[in-house]
């Protein structure tokens, strides 16, 4: 080993100099001094022999252009997929020391890592959003790419790659979403595994293939965990390091090629030391920013446990596949489901070879430039229209049971605050007055204790709101006639002083309140001709939830709230 | 570029600052509230699943002889009854000695059921230890009079309710028997074989069972068991002792159930208890 003049020095300091220099061959501390320096670098350059001598350094070029470093170009979309994409994978490092992936302990231990683990619900919550918003930047990173045509030769193969990478990060996050194992997990993957089933010919194997089995089960689970923490990493880096290779061999495409009268310019940034720092700052900005986000402003919900017995009311897929939603509503599951989704995959990878006009320049480029922003347009309002709000014939009774009172998840009457809900039994009730032709409010008021006067206002506020949808719905659903809407409140179990060995029977204030809606109309059905029929009989659907104290925490607060 | 590494610093710090804030609030507040969150979710998914499998018997708001078994115990009671204190409690290979604490006991009662009483062991039949716990959670929050008088009036209008939707079932007061065989096949089915079948035509999780070895056999799969075999000792014994479940297993032409998923009790009943039980099953007509 060569070993600098300077240096021959003794002990500890010779030793981690050398090892050091094992490192970074001949890389003394006044080299590294002179390249993590501003200024022109003295001769010979000592940033040069970093990146050739340094594999870390190396697969950074040694400088770039200062047109590929203009922010408002490229917006550094591709750096942050990948800042994303560590992120996501340290997030992953951690959950995974505490998380088992079989169906009896999966949902305890994530419970466990939300309550028991220091900075365990953090680190969930960053491995959730930052997979959104991983999805989010790709998504971007691809449309810059196109509005700027930067697929164009000789960069074909990097659109490639980069589609493929837009798959893989799909893939990665549809395929984290079954691992709580909790409602929404189970039910958005049946949704989407029952996708790969429509597939003519091979889909129900490659369904197999996927779940293990008929249904998704304890195999399901085992597999998803699979693809998610070793199979698609693997192929995400391997796909980006050819994304990246290829992106340093033909260079970030030059913008003064969109413009006509753009001169190209020389100058260039060094990697070493501006580059290099101000990334770091980037890292460290973004890092703190997200931290903040997820502690203070956003919490990945976790549902109740997974259960094949109880579909949920709308189950929907993530929002990235809300387009595909959107078009399963516009006709056959094959033809829109799989053709046409297919065949806009298809074109999107081979976008370089349709698109054979050599000019990346905004003004030869009108008719691509038009038609993506149209397929932007369309894109989102086919998601729009994918939302479970539309397109779907809708249930007047199973409607109000589910934004009111639903089996799972929040309702309506759990926005109002626990105290502010009335504390005795209290009945309200919503019915069809045929003189005035209206809906209007019969029962109102507590059985006991306060008048309706000394009500919350935010209770008031939710019962004028229940009125007026049950006048929505009845206008709605035209076959949920007449209905009568009955809300009953009623006092369920008292908190306990404790529940440990020193046993109290003193009870302290209300744990625990029972909300039942109940809604009888009348029956009616369409005749042969089609004209609505209206039948003696009437029909009757309760449902009730439960209201506890301690029910939900709002993030942020200190004190719990209901 | 020493903007940059200002900034880096800076931020550097702060992130520092700010998991240490994050690390100290979760301990004091943070963890606390989300506990407290997740043992109301807790205590939500117990109830239901309590609705579900314990309400029938042990009724509503667990004050006992429910419309499915009139023997089923009062459970909203249980700290006075078992809890610390008592002589259950406190005496030699008593709770406390076997299960620590009144809650651990519960778990275990649901988990394993209780021998020679109608109580079923729910953890063979399949359900989850966060189910077990949940449920547990919930008959601990009944107890000391926390139940609200407005409860126990609903819980009794649905007992009333559903009794009258109920088919009849044989309680443990029905008299006995007069072969000694069948009367302790009949002990054994009420301990293990009733939470799912009914001796009556009724489908339960399981097919009611009336009529099993009768002309017409029963009302869910005649004269054959599921897997196609007919009704006779030998198949019925394989059938109890092997379970059923696996291919071949076709639906209830009644209801479109599917009934492969008896569990095999090999594990849990000696021949002999079966076999009493098929003496016993001879004597439920349609």
């Amino acid at each position: 080993m060569a070993v600098s003049p300077e240096s021959k020095r003794k002990g500890l300091g010779g030793w981690l100099t050398e090892v050091g220099r094992s490192f970074f061959p001949s890389m003394g501390a006044r080299e590294w001094r002179e390249t993590l320096r501003g200024g022109p670098a003295p001769r010979p350059n000592p940033r040069m022999r970093v990146h050739s001598n340094s594999f870390w350094y190396h697969i950074r070029p040694r400088s770039l252009s200062e047109e590929a470093t203009a922010w408002y170009y490229t917006m550094g979309l591709g750096w942050m997929s990948f800042f994303f994409f560590v992120l996501e994978a340290i997030t992953g490092l951690v959950l995974m020391i505490y998380y088992s992936p079989s169906p009896n302990e999966a949902y305890a231990t994530m419970t466990q890592i939300m309550n028991d683990v220091p900075l365990g619900g953090l680190m969930r919550n960053i491995h959730r959003l930052g997979a959104h918003f991983m999805v989010a930047v790709v998504i971007l990173h691809m449309l810059r790419t196109y509005f700027t045509a930067s697929y164009k030769a000789p960069r074909q193969f990097i659109w490639f790659t980069g589609m493929i990478l837009l798959f893989m990060t799909l893939l990665l996050s549809f395929s984290g979403y079954l691992l709580p194992w909790d409602q929404l997990a189970f039910w958005a993957v049946t949704i989407g595994s029952s996708m790969a089933d429509a597939a003519p010919g091979v889909g129900p194997a490659i369904g197999r293939l996927l779940r293990g089995g008929a249904e998704i089960g304890a195999g399901a689970l085992l597999r998803f965990y699979l693809l998610h923490i070793f199979m698609l990493p693997m192929l995400t880096i391997i796909f980006i390091s050819i994304h990246y290779y290829a992106v340093r061999k033909q260079e970030i495409s030059p913008i003064h090629e969109l413009f006509e009268n753009k001169k190209p310019t020389k100058r260039k940034i060094p990697f070493l030391p501006d580059q290099v720092f101000f990334e770091l700052a980037v890292i460290v900005v973004l890092t703190f920013t997200f931290i903040f986000i997820n502690n203070f402003f956003w919490d990945a919900k976790l549902e109740n446990h997974a259960n094949a017995l109880e579909t949920p009311q709308h189950t929907q897929a993530p929002w990235y596949f809300f387009w595909l939603q959107g078009m399963l509503k516009l006709g056959d599951k094959i033809v829109w489901g799989l053709g046409i989704a297919g065949i806009i995959f298809g074109a999107l990878f081979l976008l370089p070879y349709i698109d054979r006009n050599p000019s990346r320049r905004f003004k030869d480029r009108k008719f691509a430039v038009a038609g993506g922003i149209v397929a932007l347009i369309v894109f989102v309002v086919v998601s729009y229209g994918g939302l479970p709000a539309f397109g779907i014939q809708k249930v007047g009774s199973n409607e109000l049971a589910v934004s009111y009172v639903p089996v799972e998840g929040e309702g309506r009457v759990m926005e109002v605050p626990f105290d502010q809900v009335p504390q005795e039994k209290f009945v309200y009730k919503v019915y069809y007055d045929a003189t005035k032709d209206a809906f209007v409010e019969g029962e109102f008021g507590v059985a006991e204790g306060p008048a309706p006067e000394a009500l919350s206002p935010v209770f008031k506020e939710m019962l004028l709101e229940l009125k007026h949808d049950v006048q929505k719905w009845a206008e709605y659903d035209v076959l949920f006639v007449r209905p009568t809407v009955t809300l009953t409140i009623e006092p369920w179990l008292y908190q306990q002083a404790t529940d440990t060995a020193e046993f109290s029977t003193a009870v302290d204030g209300l744990l625990q309140k029972r909300v039942t809606l109940d809604m009888e109309w009348t029956t009616a059905g369409y005749d042969k001709e089609g004209n609505l029929v209206e039948t003696p009989e009437k029909s009757r659907y309760t449902q009730y939830k439960f209201l506890n104290r301690n029910g939900v925490v709002h993030v942020g607060d200190t004190e719990p709230r209901n | 570029m020493t903007k940059n590494i200002a900034v880096s610093l800076l931020f550097t710090l702060a992130t520092v600052a700010l998991l240490g804030f994050i690390w100290i609030g979760q301990t004091n507040q943070r963890l606390a509230a989300t506990e407290l969150r997740q043992n109301a979710l807790q205590l939500e998914f117990g109830q239901r699943n309590y609705e579900q499998y314990c309400a029938t018997c042990h009724g509503l708001a667990g004050e006992g002889q429910g419309p499915g078994n009139k023997g089923a115990p009062k459970l909203s009671d249980l700290q006075g009854r078992l809890g610390p204190g008592t002589e259950a409690f406190t005496r030699e290979n008593g709770i406390q000695k076997k299960y620590g604490s009144l809650r651990n006991y519960v778990e275990g009662i649901i988990a394993y059921g209780k021998t020679g009483t109608a109580m079923p062991a729910w953890k063979l039949q399949g359900m989850r230890d966060d189910q077990i716990k949940a449920i547990a959670a919930y008959v601990m929050s009944m107890q000391g009079g926390a139940i609200s008088p407005v409860a126990l009036d609903s819980a009794k209008s649905w007992a009333a309710t559903t009794e009258a939707g109920l088919p009849p079932t044989a309680t443990p007061n029905e008299p006995p028997l007069d072969n000694p065989v069948a009367e302790a096949g009949k002990q054994t089915f009420n301990t293990y074989c009733i939470s799912c079948h009914n001796k009556t035509d009724a489908s339960g999780v399981g097919p009611g069972l009336a009529g099993l070895f009768g002309e017409t056999g029963t009302k869910a799969f005649g004269t054959t068991l599921p897997n196609g075999n007919p009704v006779n000792d030998e198949n019925v014994l394989d059938w109890i002792t092997n379970g059923g479940g696996g291919p071949g297993v076709g639906p209830d032409p009644q209801d479109g159930a599917s009934y492969g998923a008896m569990p095999p009790q090999g594990q849990i009943l000696s021949e002999d208890k079966i076999l009493e039980v098929i003496a016993y099953l001879k004597t439920l007509t349609r």
